[in-house]
């Protein structure tokens, strides 16, 4: 039987499991307005980032397109961008282009910061009334996206909570919807499994090239990754190379077909598994997927974590009933029961899978009650001469 | 010859005068900014929000823990509450310990061990109220001139930037430089050459590899800057910092025109009445960035992350 699903529905086609105001700012030295707009407006989300859109960043359009993939996901119900100046309506038009609410005030049309903040909060009011408009409607399981992540893993991710969550990714994509499989990093060493999945040759070289690339990339710079993977964290809980990291990793992408590779950011042109180039920094990562378009995410750990999106619901699935006894605020679902015997993992699996719709259809998680709204962008080059 | 403005501050144990009295609740990691700035809303502390503390490969840990080591113990910081997640590549644990063997008053929060976001807000309050009660505010008294660090943040050759490190070698206060990768030349040329996190010496000093844009600021506290002084490009705009003033002088440029109440000064003011308006601000005038709350602390990055 499938459970009835209630979304948003978009103009571009696509499907919001949350219906948000983002005032997002488009340049770091926006963040104070929007920091200010959100304090003073209930009911919106606001971001904080560090891009400076210093002329000769030459991770600029990366950047630009996570800022346009954010205030555009299907979870943004209706956006407020706040620029340096007029140069910045590029990226209110890009985000109408898709068919979304967007209002725009520039700090040089207001005679700077308190002055953007007073013309803020107009704009404000106007967009959230005609978002509040938006209701929940009968949706298809195709208008998932479901963005796939770890953090804190321990020894125990890669038995539980990766491979529960793999099935219930398999589940989805089994029923016409799209996952993402990202984290890189946590993917090197076991690329020829998942190229094995691929459903073309092209696919699997993609596969195999995402991958290479990564490590080439960390190589020519002449530092050793295995300074920073496993993580302190990731040790202590048990895990002792990056490749038992990355087997246990790839469990979340589950045991079916993989349809494409990815850019950071990219948004798919066809549904299922996709893999996505993005680093395991969390933030980072979940930033990447969605830009991308997920509109819930399926966070694993085994230490446990609090972080979450400004947009995307995180749903945190615990690898060891241990951690999700010692911090419950953190965790939504503990899916440790399969090594303690409670529970076969197939069963866990299924009902990450029904979570996953209640999630979808409005049950908040953990990081949402916390308010945790973190958003990184996964750089390439910060440290550009010139 | 003029005279020099009083400059009136914080005494701190161990001989450097702080001109704001900070306890800095310090994230050492993006997973916990969000109870970080938690802490500092329900008690007495300052924060900020950062993107780093994971992933970091090869010279970002160590320069990124210089970073937060340098800022902690900027004399405008009375005590630091580390607050750690516990699994992060940069050790919440770690920092304290280096923090309190430099003789800071640190404590240390971490969410991991504490049973959850909730419960580190909580112990962390209690945390900085204790730091708060080992290090109440003291009166301001006089400082000398030599004892300020003046943080300059410019492009190379910015002939405002220029009459104002001159006037401030002149009353022997120390100068730190902070700029944009490039040919140097006058001062940046002639100062001695620091690395994030370094203190600096007496005189004119300038921190190398210190980023692009705000990240500078980031060297310039670390440095041990009490006030910094930042001449944005006409392009670019004033940013503020989280446990420093930043006075910030406008270019003449149309942007700087349009976004003239983000500025303390306009671009012709007499370097003497920069010069006056350091010394008030250093004695306890606020900002404009510390009115608005802009609290901005980007730590310059070398690679990208894992």
């Amino acid at each position: 039987m499938t459970p009835r699903l209630m979304l948003f529905e978009r103009s571009d086609g696509r499907w919001g499991t949350r219906n948000h105001v983002l005032v997002l700012p488009l340049l770091a030295a926006a963040s104070r307005v929007t920091t200010v707009l959100a304090e003073q407006n209930s009911g919106v989300v606001s971001v904080v980032h560090d891009w400076e859109n210093i002329p000769g960043d030459p991770d600029a359009d990366r950047i630009r397109r996570v800022l346009v993939g954010t205030a555009t996901n299907p979870n943004v119900g209706a956006v407020l961008m706040v620029g340096l100046d007029e140069s910045d309506a590029w990226f209110a038009d890009q985000a109408k282009e898709t068919g979304q609410r967007v209002a725009f005030v520039a700090l040089a049309d207001s005679g700077g910061s308190l002055g953007a903040i007073d013309v803020g909060s107009d704009l404000l009011i106007g967009i959230a009334s005609a978002a509040a408009e938006d209701s929940r409607v009968d949706a298809p399981l195709s208008g998932l996206c479901l963005g796939l992540e770890c953090g804190a893993s321990d020894a125990f991710s890669g038995i539980t909570a990766n491979p529960a969550l793999g099935i219930a990714s398999d589940m989805l994509t089994e029923r016409g919807g799209t996952s993402f499989l990202a984290e890189i990093t946590e993917l090197i060493g076991a690329e020829r499994l998942l190229a094995a999945r691929a459903i073309s040759p092209e696919v699997a070289d993609d596969i195999m090239e995402v991958v290479h690339r990564f490590e080439q990339d960390l190589a020519s710079a002449g530092v050793d990754l295995r300074g920073s993977q496993p993580a302190p964290g990731n040790i202590a809980g048990g895990l002792t190379t990056l490749e038992e990291k990355s087997l246990g990793a790839a469990m979340k992408g589950g045991a079916g077909p993989i349809v494409g590779v990815l850019e950071y950011g990219e948004q798919p042109s066809a549904r299922g598994l996709h893999i996505m180039d993005t680093p395991g920094h969390d933030i980072e990562s979940v930033t990447g997927m969605v830009t991308a378009g997920a509109n819930i995410i399926g966070f694993t750990t085994g230490r446990g974590t609090p972080t979450g999106s400004p947009v995307a619901p995180t749903i945190k699935i615990s690898s060891n009933t241990d951690v999700a006894t010692r911090l419950p605020g953190l965790i939504d679902f503990d899916a440790g029961v399969i090594t303690d015997g409670v529970e076969t993992l197939e069963a866990v699996g299924r009902q990450v899978f029904e979570y996953l719709i209640e999630v979808a259809n409005g049950r908040r998680t953990a990081a949402e009650t916390l308010g945790s709204r973190e958003f990184a962008f996964a750089r390439l080059d910060p440290n550009w001469d010139g | 010859m003029t005279s020099d403005p009083a400059l009136l501050g914080f005494m701190r144990p161990e001989g450097r005068p702080g001109c704001r009295h900070h306890i800095l609740v310090l994230p050492s990691v993006v997973c916990s900014t969000l109870v970080s700035e938690q802490i500092a809303k329900g008690s007495d502390g300052i924060s900020f929000v950062h993107q780093n503390g994971c992933g970091h490969i090869g010279d970002d840990v160590n320069q990124t823990e210089r970073a937060f080591i340098g800022v902690a113990t900027n004399p405008n910081i009375a005590g630091t509450l580390v607050v750690s997640l516990g699994c992060e590549t940069i050790q919440g644990s770690r920092i304290a310990e280096r923090l309190e063997a430099l003789g800071a008053s640190v404590r240390l929060v971490g969410l991991q061990s504490s049973g959850g976001s909730e419960e580190a807000v909580r112990d962390g309050i209690g945390l900085v109220g204790d730091l708060i009660n080992e290090r109440p505010e003291p009166d301001r008294t006089l400082v000398p001139p030599k004892d300020l660090v003046l943080g300059v943040d410019a492009r190379v050759g910015n002939p405002h930037a220029v009459s104002l490190i001159d006037r401030a070698v002149d009353a022997a206060a120390t100068v730190v430089l902070a700029t944009e990768p490039g040919e140097a030349s006058g001062p940046w040329a002639l100062a001695d050459k620091i690395i994030l996190g370094d203190r600096p010496d007496s005189g004119l000093n300038c921190v190398v590899d210190s980023g692009h844009g705000s990240q500078h600021h980031v060297g310039l506290a670390a440095a041990g800057a009490q006030v910094i002084i930042s001449y944005p490009e006409p392009g670019r705009t004033p940013f503020g910092f989280v446990s420093c003033p930043v006075i910030s002088v406008a270019s003449g440029g149309r942007l700087h025109t349009a976004i003239q109440g983000d500025f303390d000064f306009g671009p012709d003011t007499p370097t003497e009445d920069v010069w006056d308006g350091i010394a008030s601000v250093f004695s306890g005038s606020a900002t404009v960035a510390e009115r608005l709350g802009s609290a901005e602390f980007l730590v310059p990055r070398r690679r990208r992350s894992t």
